[in-house]
């Protein structure tokens, strides 16, 4: 029987190393030993997807309640995508497609109605691609985000998916 | 060179335990391997090399000499993956179960995989369970994150996953638990070995 050519899988032990190279990578944020460690507890809020067999790509989220904090909610309010990474070498290839479509439908498994994620304001290219995905920009921009990984404009958009 | 598929002898066992220690994490004294080739001398298999790649006519000392190295078992014959195969006789409480079989372990060297041998090795494991055995069914442990052996298990052979067992390995992984139910005629080995198969049907006088 024919593999897929891309296939995603759940984060095992064994795989974490290949989600800390990926997205040490791809990425500009560097997250810590404990946020590694929790993602194994992630569930299917995070996936590894193999492009051919090779693992390409990486996506985690987690749960987010309520920000009012006189009301606190234990009903989650959105899925926010903490990291979400394809190797430069396999972007364009359905690869990132693959691995937000199968968080969309965990999120709407889960009666959640909205899709968080932050995107760098001089990524243009990451802006436009989730915006095809449906992803609306909000109108305010998150000043210094990304003030920690040294970038040169360190602002970043909130985009948003109504699932 | 070529390579073949053979039942593994008590020759074998010291270039089985070389294999499985040089691929698995999981590993087992050499008494283990004993006892599966002593209960069960049948329910394993090993892949060897054949034959040399140079020409066997020099009379140099050098090249005649037998290598001196534990995954030879013969001059030219390497020891280059097998399948551990046993009968579940853990049926303490349960003498309802029907006799079943289980793979304890299978791995191929790095440099002698994507050749199909674990998928034949395999193969014949399976077969000589439902042959000589007369076993049900046969179960094994997989890796999750071991997505070359679950294509072969769940893909190529068909295996169903029973469950997930959380934290079966030391290390805290977790391990699909499978289950192949055997059925003697769907394994014969010839079916998947693009075998001429015997025409015993049609009149061979005919058109004569």
């Amino acid at each position: 029987m024919a593999r897929k050519l891309i296939s995603l899988d759940d984060l095992t032990p064994n795989c974490l190393g290949v989600l800390k190279t990926i997205n040490s990578v791809v990425l500009p944020t560097s997250y810590t030993a404990e946020w590694y460690q929790e993602s194994l507890e992630a569930g299917e809020l995070v996936k590894l997807a193999y492009y051919s067999e090779i693992p390409v790509g990486a996506i985690k989220a987690k749960q987010v309640y309520s920000s009012n904090t006189s009301k606190p909610s234990t009903v989650p309010t959105g899925v926010y995508i903490e990291s979400f990474a394809v190797l430069p070498a396999y972007q364009q290839k359905g690869v990132g497609s693959a691995l937000l479509e199968n968080l969309e439908a965990e999120t709407a498994k889960r009666f959640i109605h909205e899709l968080i994620a932050h995107v760098w304001c001089e990524n243009t290219a990451g802006v436009a691609w989730y915006e095809l995905k449906g992803f609306i920009k909000k109108d305010e921009v998150e000043k210094g985000y990304y003030e920690a990984q040294g970038l040169k404009n360190p602002d970043a958009y909130v985009m948003v998916k109504k699932i | 060179m070529g390579i073949t598929i053979r039942p593994a002898t008590i020759e074998d066992i010291q270039g089985m335990q070389n294999a499985n220690l040089h691929n698995l994490p999981e590993n087992y004294q050499l008494k283990y391997y004993m006892y599966h080739l002593l209960s069960w001398p049948q329910a394993s298999f090993v892949a060897t090399t054949t034959g040399s790649d140079y020409d066997d006519t020099i009379n140099d000392e050098k090249v005649q000499a037998v290598k001196y190295d534990t995954s030879y078992v013969n001059k030219h014959e390497k020891i280059v993956g097998y399948v551990l195969g046993k009968m579940d006789d853990d049926n303490d409480n349960k003498d309802d179960e029907p006799p079943h079989g289980h793979i304890t372990s299978v791995s191929v060297m790095r440099t002698y995989r994507k050749m199909g041998l674990a998928e034949k090795l395999m193969r014949q494991a399976l077969y000589t369970f439902a042959e000589v055995y007369s076993a049900q069914y046969v179960s094994l442990h997989v890796r999750k994150s071991n997505r070359a052996a679950l294509h072969l298990y769940r893909d190529t052979l068909q295996f169903e996953v029973l469950s997930i067992e959380k934290s079966y390995y030391q290390d805290g992984e977790d391990a699909y638990s499978m289950k192949l139910v055997l059925d003697l005629d769907q394994l014969m080995p010839f079916k998947f070995q693009n075998a001429e198969v015997d025409d015993l049907e049609s009149d061979l006088l005919e058109g004569l």
